[in-house]
């Protein structure tokens, strides 16, 4: 429980990081290549925190729910990076919905 | 001209929205007739085996385009999201019920169609290999708890799914190109 809640808090640190260089990025016209790196640093430890806990039973609890919840939403959100028409500024975009749809989230888990 | 259908997210979804609905009013149907887990899953299993085989036969190009189509993987992972925003809300597990189930078993099919398409596998690519296989074995493992098989077992090949995936992610993430970039030093 300790390690999968370290893992969650760790992943959305990560994608918070992603989703302030997205809106620097979008509000400066800066790179999208660090948002990338964030967004995956953050997706592959939220996978942590499935793997070390969401899954021990299939009634799944608040933060368990809201783990897997914020790692579907980085899921497609790192596919939408992969589309050529999305790249760039729509793909920031996404992100940072993607953030504040995983931030909305967890005040109703 | 218009976008063909893979190309198309909005066509895409109403697709996905249609294929939900049809699996809701199937359950829906299923339970009313009194069947058990272990029934509508061998109900599940045969409509989709029968749904899958048609549309193989009658367009198997398409689908095979609109199965390995990015923006298809994107509306997939859009409708889990709702999916899973569903259950944040609701206290109904929602990956127990068949139409999550038919969601999942679409994802799995594009998946493996992809790990397909880009074949073969040098170990430079078994990242990707591996990313592409783990959604098929979270299906299994759904699918096998809801046949009533022992629960341990079941859960461990869902945890293994995304164990597997996350291995692939810092394959394809991290070591791949680290070594790529060792191999490029003089």
């Amino acid at each position: 429980m300790i390690v999968q809640t370290a893992l969650q808090a760790a992943g959305f640190a990560c994608v918070t990081v992603a989703a302030v260089l997205a809106a620097r990025a979008l509000l400066a016209r800066g790179p999208a290549e660090p948002v990338l790196h964030w967004t995956r640093a953050g997706f592959l430890l939220l996978a942590g925190a499935m793997v070390t806990g969401a899954w021990r039973t299939l009634e799944l609890t608040g933060p368990q729910r809201w783990g897997l919840l914020t790692w579907l939403i980085f899921f497609a959100v790192l596919h939408v990076h992969r589309v050529p028409a999305f790249k760039g500024r729509p793909a920031l975009a996404a992100g940072l919905a993607g953030w504040a749809l995983a931030a909305a989230a967890w005040f109703w888990r | 001209m218009a976008n063909p259908f893979h190309e198309h997210m909005p066509r895409q979804a109403l697709a996905l929205a249609g294929w939900v609905l049809f699996w809701a009013a199937l359950e829906r149907l299923l339970c009313g007739m009194g069947l058990d887990d272990r029934g509508q899953v061998v109900a599940f299993l045969a409509v989709l085996a029968v749904s899958f085989g048609a549309g193989i036969l009658a367009a198997r190009a398409r689908l095979f385009l609109l199965f390995t189509s990015v923006r298809f993987a994107v509306a997939q992972g859009a409708f889990l999201i709702a999916a899973a925003a569903l259950a944040l809300t609701t206290t109904t597990e929602v990956w127990r019920s068949l139409w999550f189930c038919a969601l999942l078993a679409v994802l799995a099919a594009s998946m493996l169609t992809v790990t397909w398409k880009r074949r073969p596998y040098p170990p430079s690519r078994l990242g990707f290999l591996m990313v592409h296989v783990a959604p098929s074995l979270v299906l299994l493992g759904l699918l096998w708890e809801r046949l009533g098989g022992p629960r341990a077992p079941s859960l461990r090949l869902i945890q293994t799914g995304f164990a597997v995936l996350l291995l692939g992610c810092v394959w394809m993430f991290y070591l791949k190109p680290w070594l790529k970039r060792r191999e490029g030093r003089p």
